[in-house]
């Protein structure tokens, strides 16, 4: 029997549907097929490493992808992308996806891919203030990027050489520390284009400047029982520590057995918020505490996430009024939180630290102290006991300790050390550039114009890794992919009538998996299907996804939906000459050598000199390209 | 024209406006609900023309469908 490689979505709010759609054709593929199922948390390296051993003829992905990628469940990487498109040679890739992806801008909307930054959306300018975004740009780039990590929080932020930043170059005299120095010397910032930055100088995070915060207010507004606004914050923070949505059967904290004053505080808080009895399991080594409410298990799951790794805040939260956000970071501390001694240099001091495993917590995080003009210390790892997942901890010392500390009403020895790496000045955290380097990168990189200000703080600029999902179906078919499946704009669907949309995306696997082999007569009973749908559908939301999601439907193979456009004038004269299926398998090499031998044969005569090296040449590159070919 | 089209955003958004509650749609990583839709079809130029575009491929469709050409 042969094998097949299904590959799962990473389960975010968007592809909870599809986990159940490419449920039903797990079931389907495994009566014809030695099945693979890699779910939740798979890697690149896994699905490589499962491709080489299993040599599977089939592979269907079910999860986000990008015009030039799948992405996957780890966090960073993409499962398939065309630096590794070469796996799916001789294979029928199935997939469900479509997206882009990136890096993290801070939005009045939350923390945004700076690829789904539009026109029209408020970005934080470097006055702490969300300036409106008047032009978004996107372009390729073939050259060196800068990367810049600051020491103290480790995001990196990557960048084209050319653009600025705002920062402050560090000046080498006296012998004050650097921090008393910027204060008492008044350092000055300015923009600094990236190439000419080095390790030691600053750059800055705008402190937020929220006057009257629309999103706050109107939680704040709709809240109806404004007395117990404290209590429900508190909860909140215990649920982006602890807490999970599990859909009808509502919401679960999970404790270890040894939390008891947490466990009671949570129990206090839902009898308090809601007038219901929460039920207690223990199993042993850790305690579970579950409220049965399907509303606020939706409620919570759209605010707060599922799932440690995709927890996230509203935006009405990192917003609200600083009074309500203590008992929040009371909760999320109490979950996730700890205080330890650290012994260092025959010293001891305290540290608070926080750990999470959602990059977009994390930065929101980032965000929320800053409004506390604490600033902490992020240190990015990856953890093999968390499934190769990122774990972002923060650490509290000095200064920011104190001012958390006594937001938190705990009780810590004073520190010897007051001053931190990264300090306040002029409204904005100064942190010391830490590691500064220069990468080589081909593919698109993102600008965007903002009103005013004309700054926005960002993570990253967006690098992506080039081309089109159109980009990774037409990569895989010139690397010899015998079907590549898949949509060439974003997979829309209503939720009203997802079953009709997964029958539909399931549709032409089904028809294979039934004994049906010719691709072009699946797609055509496919479209019909999808036509049937189209008509059946009482719902005109339906109906017009339904049609979207028809005409993105890519079934790229021989004689159907083969590529025929190229920018590159080489390929597409091969395309001309020797048509769309040998026209894409012509690699560069093979048409230089070809091009070289005949300049060759035709000078040998009257100009040996010249001829025969490039004979030779020709005859090195091809036998170059015929053994990696082997390979 | 301009009229038609103005007409034509007017029915999209009394039809979204009659959506229940749970009304939800999801485009790549986005996740919609009724108030989200509504708010940026009353706000965002580039939306409100991307909702046209496919009322109008729809009824396309349909119209060249129902003729039997496709």
């Amino acid at each position: 029997m042969s094998q097949a490689l299904l590959i799962r979505p990473r389960f975010d709010e968007a592809t909870s549907y599809s986990w159940a759609w490419a449920g039903e054709l797990a079931e389907e593929i495994k009566g014809r097929f030695n099945l693979t199922d890699l779910s939740d948390g798979v890697s690149r390296k896994q699905v490589e490493e499962a491709i080489k051993s299993k040599d599977p003829y089939l592979i269907v992905f079910y999860d986000h992808g990008i015009e030039g990628a799948w992405i996957g469940n780890a966090e960073g990487e993409h499962i398939i992308d065309l630096t590794n498109v070469q796996l799916l040679t001789n294979r029928i890739a199935y997939s469900m996806a479509c997206i882009p992806e990136g890096y993290h801008i801070y939005t009045n909307d939350g923390i945004k891919d700076i690829s789904e930054v539009k026109e029209g959306d408020y970005v934080l300018s470097h006055n702490g203030t969300f300036d409106k975004v008047i032009k978004t740009f996107k372009r390729q780039h073939n050259g060196e990027i800068i990367v810049i990590t600051p020491k103290v929080i480790k995001f990196p932020i990557k960048l084209t050489p050319e653009h600025p930043v705002l920062a402050c170059r560090f000046k080498m005299k006296g012998k004050k520390p650097h921090y008393q120095r910027v204060k008492s010397e008044n350092w000055q910032l300015e923009w600094i284009e990236a190439k000419n930055l080095k390790k030691g100088d600053y750059v800055v995070f705008p402190l937020p400047n929220f006057e009257d915060d629309k999103f706050a207010k109107s939680f704040l507004e709709a809240f109806t029982e404004p007395d117990k606004i404290f209590e429900f914050m508190e909860l909140a923070g215990f649920y982006v520590a602890e807490g999970d949505s599990i859909g009808k059967e509502g919401i679960r904290f999970s404790f270890g057995s040894h939390e008891v004053g947490r466990i009671k505080r949570v129990k206090e808080l839902i009898r308090v918020l809601f007038n219901k009895e929460p039920s207690v399991v223990n199993q042993g080594s850790s305690i579970t505490v579950r409220l049965g409410d399907y509303v606020l298990s939706r409620l919570f799951r759209t605010w707060f996430g599922c799932k440690a790794k995709l927890k996230k805040m509203p935006m009405w939260i990192i917003t609200m009024p600083k009074i309500y956000l203590i008992p929040f970071l009371k909760g999320l501390f109490a979950g996730d939180g700890s205080i330890y001694v650290h012994h260092f240099q025959s010293k001891s001091y305290h540290v608070i630290t926080y750990a999470t495993s959602s990059e977009v917590l994390a930065h929101q995080l980032l965000f929320l102290f800053s409004r506390f003009g604490i600033v902490p210390t992020v240190n990015i790892e990856k953890q093999r006991k968390w499934g190769n997942r990122s774990k972002y901890t923060f650490a509290f010392r000095g200064s920011n300790m104190i001012k958390l500390a006594k937001l938190l009403e705990v009780k810590i020895s004073e520190p010897k050390e007051l001053h931190n790496k990264a300090f306040i000045f002029n409204n904005f955290i100064w942190m010391e550039i830490g590691d500064i380097k220069t990468e080589q990168f081909n593919g698109f990189v993102y600008n965007i114009e903002v009103e005013g200000s004309n700054s926005y703080v960002c993570e990253g600029i967006t690098v992506h890794n080039c081309l089109s999902a159109k980009g990774l179906g037409v990569e895989a078919y010139r690397k010899g992919c015998k079907v590549f499946v898949g949509y060439a704009d974003n997979f829309t669907f209503n939720v009203q009538d997802e079953k009709m949309f997964g029958d539909c995306a399931n549709y032409g696997l089904r028809l294979w998996l039934k004994g049906e082999s010719d691709w072009a007569k699946i797609k055509q009973s496919w479209i019909e299907f999808w036509n049937k749908m189209i008509d059946s559908a009482s719902d005109p939301w339906t109906k017009m996804f339904l049609r979207s999601d028809r005409d993105a439907l890519r079934v790229i193979t021989k004689g159907v939906d083969e590529p025929t456009e190229t920018k590159c004038f080489f390929r597409s004269l091969a395309l001309k000459l020797f048509g769309t299926s040998l026209g894409w398998k012509i690699t560069r090499k093979a048409g230089l050598s070809t091009i070289l031998l005949i300049l060759g044969l035709a000078s040998v005569l009257t100009l040996p000199y010249i001829g025969i090296p490039l004979i030779l040449i020709s005859y090195l590159l091809i036998t170059y390209e015929y053994l990696n070919q082997l390979k | 024209m301009m009229s038609d089209l103005k007409e034509l955003e007017k029915i999209i958004l009394s039809y979204l406006e009659s959506r229940p509650p749970g009304f939800k749609w999801v485009k790549g990583f986005e996740v919609y609900d009724k108030q989200k839709t509504i708010e940026l079809f009353k706000k965002s130029e580039e939306f409100r023309k991307y909702i046209i575009e496919q009322v109008l491929k729809l009824a396309t469709d349909l119209f060249i469908r129902g003729k039997g050409e496709k």
